[in-house]
């Protein structure tokens, strides 16, 4: 504990103002802690200035990505605005654990989980926040028919008011639902307001949450306003520094959907925070002493899927998708395409999880005259044209995925790496529609999850299995059917060790890479603190300095 | 020299071989380089050694840089060698511009045939295809197409292939337009043949140098967007190292190494400015009005001081010229003559008649007495005469206002020597408004005056009239009534009656006969028509290859020639229905072009009489007493001559 | 691209001499009834073609990794993808009619509004393009033709070709690190001021610069060796009015047909210019909106698109046939 007790003293001092940033690095540096994990730390400490949090301002943040409505119940994707505009029941800290936010307190059982819900809260419409109409937020989203998420929900009998509590009634045991209950798809909306103006509408046009900010302005492809709520009740998670209505006068989102924009762009002021710039600008951007970089993996995972329905070219058999998995050079990928911003992986979840399984490292190593041997040995022989056949049929399949700067020079990369074994791997890059209409019947795919949840995982690989009855599938599924029941941590951590290992070695996927997640901000910008354990950073903390 | 150029709107047929004759070294070799590293890259990707060879998995040399870990131009982010990925990627650009190419000249020039030479309906119908085309937006079809098929170089082929053809279609249409008029087609529709075989055997030939010019403008287009498209995502895929690719990927990359983007912009642009350069080469060959020309020559002789200042005859005469040499000034900044030597005096009120085939010079000889040559050409030699004043004396803003009051000048095209977007009263009053002070109306009432005098009766109404809205007789009286305005004392008319038809020519010929009378004008009559000539001209001077090879009353030089070509000339008995191309019947061959004039006697290969002394001296011209002047070593025997 | 001779399109044949007002009149109301027949075929093939692409704005709405089977069905049905394309068809045509567009499948916003917003945008950048190519480009294209040959020809000529050979996003990338980043005088992306707008006008410029500067000096060069401009000297004439008076204006008319072939250029490829700067306009909307499926969006932004093609066709031929006449009379 005296390796803890350093750092709660290097973090004291650093909050104090005592020493620099710089001193805080070197000083957990010695203490041994990596970079990545200090940034992270960091981020996390928040400092104490000599003038107190100042009130007002706009911040503008760069987006990585296009805008989705900002509908917890049905959206393409969690943007950032939806951290201002909604509270989840409960939330990470900066250390990870499970705390209440828009409830007071939760408890949790194994067939009983309760939250109770404060007295006098409001949606900003003025609706009464109640356990009534928190229940029926959350009717929805667990309805198979209505829910898009609803299968994160299976073990969810059923969800009901009680008092002043939100009681949910289990059917099996689920120790993540907290941590599902986390995520932004389960952030409460005035669902009444909702059913009133439809979706679609409710999340473009008008949002209506219990968040410390109110839906401005909504412009597809070009912005997002929120606007502080200055009557706002809540008190924020208890871990925020502040609990009262926000500090920020309006938070606005810009997507700078060019990578090479946006180091240009917090550089010249433009926006005052960016996520994910090139891992190239990375270093440059570093370097400034008007900014932060805050850099730690990405609660993600880039993998090859091949489909076992091809069994004319084997990938129902595990020594075919083994020798695959040992044609791809992850180290080489994540150094040059990468450039070093991001983590091989060999198993389903990168290295930054708390339960992650260092026993996967043994399998999915780069050794292509080994995949090469195990080809051969399962007769699969080089033919004149320099692919391998078997039986009359070519080793040569089309790999389709989403159309990424990033990703379409790893799939590239990875063809190259397959064609030295004789393989040959076409490519298709495609827009996110078609790939979604095609990948049921697509020979392989390439494909990253980005989900601050784990738990989240198991029900998510389900549909991406093809088929489910093949025995590979069905073990790798039950080990992830065990993990998801788990009922505690322990069991989790035991669970699962052993599913990890065996999707590594089953290699049902083929694990490649995690990426980093770079978060930068100006120094003028206090109390932003995105973490691993969420996709975004919430904004009552937040302040400029004017 | 100017009614010549502006006839050659479409070349003949089979002027596509001609095309590639006097092209720039530079240019070949670029256009050449490019298109041996396009085949390569092309070879290239279709032998799978090589193109393994090229894409063959390096992470080791990532972002090498130039001339490291075994590469020539570095690596890119996959370790692939730059050099082999631009070269298959000129192959892979340049094959596809081609197959755009294809796909919409092969469209366009179907629709453009169809829509131009296949009647009304099918007209419009056609019409209304390339405007919706061209309003689509071709972005949204090639999202749709990259959709439908995955996107990839064929989305950047169809989709640039399937907008551009209307581009093409409009103006394979709009030359249709002009070309089914033209006599040639004519006559072969006159003679039963169907619109196919008419649109397939004498349509296309001559829509080819057109097709070739866009093409070439396609090619560097398709460069271009393939770019562009590849940027999106809609281009070409990895691996497929297309030029755009490169270049997008580059892009992404570029902080991590600067080399893949600069070395593949310098690639496409150093292909596309080829290519422009190509087309504007092609361009200058097809439509010579756009080339560039050098800038305009000064009328003053370089060696003027050298000449001896000795008093040509006839001091007092309207107009002498001594001696005067024209050249021109060609691209390569060398000279050919294109009048020699040439001399005349006339006194005021006389009559002179010029005659000769196209390319004699007789034109170029007009334009240097009218003190402004044409851009291009140059009098290198000799002087002229006003008024007994050498005109290469005379200040520059004073030269400016004799022009038009003492020579003024009408040509054959008098519609192309007008302004065509001003009414030919207010250009004949801004002529006489440069010179003459008074009241609009003044002037007004001068023009209404003149533009009666020329035969165009009801002025009032001519005079608000656009130079298109008037028929061939009506536009030359305007023409002469804007060469007269400011009462001349000399008028040369440059072929003013070619082209029009008999009776017009028998009026205009009358008309300019009695304002002759009326105003009292020297006249200069330039005309390949010996019988016209006589009708009018006192004297004549004949000329061949920029020289003056006879001259007298024209009484007598019609009487009898003394020159064998004048000879000929006379013989062949030009009609007046004759068109300056028509060649000469009984005079063997053409008027050698300037430069490539013979160095003794310039009519010697298409003399019947040349002799020994005729290939080794140039001949003089020699005034007998009577004063009718010959340039022959061997002329006619007097008694030879043709009676008129 | 070289445009269609204007007269084509204007030529009406019959009219009363008397009367050229009312022949304008009749041509321009010939014209607008002839651009709507276009714009409707327009939106007919681009109605069309959308269906053409696999998947629909279901699978943008939902994940169908995560998200039951059943739940595509309803919303298919919510949004009424799931009537026969013909009815679909002959509701969004009652729609144009009724002068509604519809509402954004992904937003339920209303796409008149979202044509309304983007178009303004485009717009205002399409104009800021204009000004600095015609105001760039007709000067230095005098200037080069007035000079044939020379240094500053060659140069001019050189320039004009590099513009059109480099790729837009080449060209951002320079000038955003130049101008921005190193010199600090332009803002980076973003709307907001003026300032905003002149690095993506400047890039969306270029390529068209290019051409237009080469269109001047040809054109100039072809009216400066016409007979009309020897003879006009030949009366003594002075150099500046021949110059200003003739051969600009002669020189200027193809220029006018170039501009309404450039708006399509200008219009139609701002895609990459407005997502490097973040310029919220109608070529990425249009491209997000394919993606995305969002029919009744791309639909609109197509039929917008159209509009400025045919505005401008409309707008130029009436341009040309009042500087020449000889379109005006025939």
């Amino acid at each position: 504990m005296e390796h803890h007790d350093n750092i709660t003293e290097v973090m004291g001092e650093y909050r104090a103002g005592q020493i620099g940033r710089r001193e805080f690095l070197r000083r957990v540096g010695v203490i041994g802690l990596s970079s990545l994990a200090a940034g992270t730390l960091l981020a996390g400490v928040g400092r104490a200035y000599a003038q107190s949090p100042a009130s007002g301002g706009t911040l503008v943040e760069g987006y990585d990505r296009d805008f989705s409505p900002i509908d917890p119940v049905k959206t393409a994707w969690a943007d950032p605005a939806m951290n201002a505009l909604y509270e989840p029941l409960v939330t990470h800290d900066y250390d990870g654990k499970i705390v209440p936010f828009l409830a007071l307190a939760f408890n949790e059982s194994t067939e009983r989980w309760t939250f109770d819900i404060p007295a006098g809260r409001t949606f900003h419409s003025g609706a009464p926040v109640t356990a009534d109409a928190v229940a029926r937020a959350l009717q929805v989203m667990i309805s198979p028919d209505t829910g898009q998420n609803a299968s994160f929900y299976t073990q969810v009998d059923k969800i009901a008011a009680e008092g002043e509590q939100v009681v949910f009634a289990l059917k099996a045991p689920k120790h993540g639902l907290a941590e599902v209950l986390s995520t932004e798809y389960a952030y409460i909306p005035n669902i009444d307001r909702r059913n009133e103006i439809g979706a679609g509408t409710f999340g473009a046009q008008e949002a209506d949450g219990s968040g410390p900010f109110k839906l401005a302005e909504y412009v597809t492809g070009s912005k997002v306003r929120v606007e502080k709520w200055a009557e706002y009740p809540g008190q924020g998670a208890p871990h925020f520094e502040n609990h009262g209505p926000a500090r920020l006068d309006a938070v606005e989102w810009v997507p700078i959907l060019e990578p090479s924009q946006r180091a240009p762009e917090i550089e010249t002021g433009s926006v005052m925070t960016v996520k994910n710039p090139p891992s190239a600008d990375v270093a440059r951007l570093k370097s400034n002493a008007d900014l932060v970089v805050i850099e730690f993996p990405e609660p993600a995972n880039f993998f090859l899927l091949p489909s076992m329905k091809r069994t004319d070219l084997e990938f129902d058999k595990v020594e075919i998708r083994q020798a695959l998995s040992g044609a791809i050079d992850r180290e080489g990928i994540v150094a040059a395409i990468l450039n070093g911003g991001g983590e091989a992986t060999r198993g389903p979840v990168s290295s930054a999880w708390r339960f992650y399984e260092p026993g996967v490292e043994a399998f999915n190593n780069y050794d292509p005259e080994k995949s090469a041997a195990t080809l051969e040995a399962a007769g699969w022989v080089v033919g004149s044209s320099g692919v391998r056949e078997k039986n009359g049929v070519k080793m040569e399949f089309t790999a389709i995925h989403v159309a990424h700067p990033i990703e379409i020079q790893v799939m590239a990369a990875i063809a190259a790496m397959f064609q030295e074994i004789g393989v040959v791997m076409h490519v298709e890059s495609l827009e996110i529609a078609a790939f979604r209409e095609k990948r049921p019947k697509a020979d392989m795919f390439g494909f990253k999850w980005l989900w601050a949840v784990y738990a989240d995982i198991v029900p998510l690989f389900i549909r991406l299995f093809q088929p489910n009855d093949h025995p590979d599938v069905a073990a790798i599924l039950d080990a992830f059917k065990a993990w998801e029941n788990s009922v505690s941590d322990d069991e989790m951590r035991a669970v699962t060790s052993k599913a990890q290992l065996l999707a590594a070695e089953l290699a049902a996927t083929l694990p490649v890479y995690t990426p980093n997640s770079v978060w930068v901000h100006h120094k003028k910008v206090h109390g932003w603190r995105p973490t691993p354990y969420g996709l975004y950073p919430f904004y009552n903390d937040v302040w400029i300095e004017q | 020299m100017s009614t010549e150029v502006a006839t050659i709107k479409v070349a003949p047929p089979g002027g596509v071989r001609a095309l590639f004759r006097g092209m720039p070294i530079g240019l070949i070799a670029a256009v050449a380089l490019f298109a041996i590293a396009g085949l390569a890259g092309a070879l290239l990707l279709l032998v799978p050694d090589l193109s393994k060879l090229v894409f063959k998995q390096a992470l080791s040399k990532a972002y090498a840089a130039p001339f490291t870990k075994g590469t020539l131009l570095g690596a890119d982010q996959l370790g692939r060698p730059l050099e082999w990925r631009l070269l298959a990627g000129l192959g892979i650009s340049l094959s596809s511009a081609a197959a755009v190419t294809i796909i919409a000249t092969t469209i366009g020039l179907a629709m453009g045939i169809l829509g131009g030479f296949f009647g009304r309906t099918v007209d419009r119908i056609v019409t209304i295809i390339i405007d919706v085309t061209w309003a689509y937006p071709t972005l949204l079809l090639a999202v749709v197409i990259a959709g439908i098929q995955g996107p990839g170089v064929s989305t950047v082929i169809w989709a640039l292939g399937l907008t551009l053809w209307a581009a093409m279609a409009r103006i394979v249409r709009a030359q249709v337009l002009v070309l089914r008029e033209q006599d040639f087609v004519l006559a072969v529709r006159a003679l039963g043949y169907g619109r196919f075989y008419i649109a397939t055997r004498h349509l296309i030939p001559n829509l080819a140098p057109i097709c070739i010019l866009m093409a070439t403008l396609f090619v560097a287009l398709t460069i271009v967007a393939e770019a562009g498209l590849s940027f999106i995502g809609l281009g070409a895929q990895s691996p497929t190292p297309s030029l755009g690719k490169t270049l997008a990927e580059g892009f992404s990359f570029a902080s991590s190494s600067p080399w893949p983007l600069i070395f593949g912009s310098a690639t496409i642009i150093a292909l596309v400015t080829s290519l422009n350069a190509f087309g504007d080469y092609l361009r200058d060959v097809l439509d010579p009005k756009g080339r560039a020309v050098l800038p305009m020559p000064g009328l003053v002789p370089r060696n003027a001081a050298g000449r001896a200042a000795a008093v040509p005859t006839g001091e007092s005469d309207t107009l002498v010229v001594d001696g005067a040499s024209v050249v021109i000034h060609r691209r390569d900044r060398s000279e050919v003559t294109a009048v020699s030597d040439f001399t005349l005096s006339l006194p005021h009120g006389s009559t002179l008649g010029i005659v000769g085939e196209s390319g004699s010079g007789k034109s170029v000889a007009a334009r240097a007495m009218s003190g402004l040559l044409p851009s291009g050409l140059g009098l290198a030699a000799g002087r002229i005469f006003w008024n007994g004043v050498d005109i290469s004396t005379i200040a520059a803003d004073k030269l400016r206002d004799s022009r038009g009051k003492v020579v003024g000048m009408v040509f054959q095209d008098a519609r192309a020597s007008m302004d065509p977007l001003y009414t030919i009263g207010w250009q004949i009053t801004e002529a006489l408004r440069a010179h003459e002070s008074g009241s609009a109306a003044d002037h007004r009432k001068r023009v209404l005056d003149i533009l009666g005098k020329v035969g165009l009766n009801d002025p009032a109404v001519y005079f608000d009239r656009y130079p298109h809205e008037l028929s061939g007789g009506q536009m030359q009286r305007a023409a002469l009534a804007a060469a007269l305005i400011l009462q001349p004392q000399i008028l040369i008319a440059d072929e003013p009656t070619t082209g029009l038809d008999a009776t017009t020519q028998k009026k205009i010929v009358t008309l300019v006969q009695a304002l002759q009378r009326e105003m009292g004008m020297t006249i200069i009559w330039i005309s390949h028509d010996v019988e016209l000539v006589a009708q009018i001209a006192e004297n004549v001077i004949v000329m061949y290859a920029g020289e003056v090879v006879e001259a007298g009353r024209t009484a007598e030089v019609l009487a009898a020639q003394q020159h064998p070509y004048a000879l000929g000339l006379m013989k062949s008995r030009p009609h007046l229905s004759m068109t300056p191309k028509t060649p000469l019947r009984s005079v063997p061959g053409n008027v050698p072009e300037p430069g490539s004039w013979p160095s003794a006697c310039r009519f010697v290969p298409r003399c019947d009489r040349a002799g020994d002394a005729c290939s080794r001296l140039h001949p003089e011209l020699v005034a007998d007493a009577s004063g009718r002047k010959v340039r022959c070593h061997n002329p006619e025997p007097a008694a030879a001559g043709v009676s008129a | 691209m070289t445009a269609a001779a204007p007269e084509d399109v204007l030529n009406t044949g019959v009219g009363r001499r008397n009367c050229p007002t009312c022949r304008l009149a009749a041509a321009i109301a010939r014209q607008v009834l002839y651009s709507l027949l276009v714009l409707l075929l327009v939106a007919t093939v681009a109605f069309v073609g959308l269906r053409l692409a696999p998947g629909d704005v279901t699978t943008q709405l939902l994940d169908p990794v995560r998200t039951p089977p059943e739940q595509f069905a309803a919303l298919r049905r919510e949004l009424g993808l799931d009537l026969p394309i013909w009815q679909q068809f002959w509701n969004y045509l009652a729609g144009i009619f009724r002068g509604d567009l519809g509402a954004s499948l992904l937003t339920r916003e209303s796409v008149v509004a979202i044509v309304t917003q983007a178009g303004g945008y485009t717009i205002a950048l399409a104009l800021a393009a204009f000004a600095i190519i015609y105001g760039v480009a007709i000067p230095l294209g005098i200037l080069a033709a007035s000079l044939p040959g020379s240094i500053v020809d060659k140069l001019i000529n050189f320039v004009a070709s590099m513009l059109m050979a480099t790729p837009n996003f080449v060209l951002a990338i320079l000038l955003v690190n130049v101008l921005a980043l190193n010199l600090g005088w332009l803002p980076v992306a973003g709307t907001g001021t003026w300032m905003h707008l002149i690095l993506p006008a400047m890039v969306l410029a270029a390529e068209p610069l290019g051409f237009a500067t080469r269109l001047v000096r040809t054109s100039y060069i072809e009216q400066a060796n016409a007979q009309y401009v020897d003879t006009m000297r030949l009366r003594g004439l002075s150099e500046h009015v021949i110059r200003w008076r003739h051969i600009m204006r002669n020189a200027l008319l193809p220029v006018v047909s170039l501009a309404a072939v450039q708006v399509r250029t200008l219009v139609g490829y701002t895609l990459i210019v407005e997502t490097i700067f973040r310029w919220p306009g109608l070529g990425k909307r249009l491209v997000d909106s394919v993606l995305t499926r969002d029919y009744q969006v791309a639909q609109g932004l197509t039929i917008l698109l159209a509009l400025v093609v045919v505005v401008a066709t409309l707008v130029s031929s009436i341009l040309y046939r009042v500087a020449d006449p000889r379109v005006r009379t025939s």
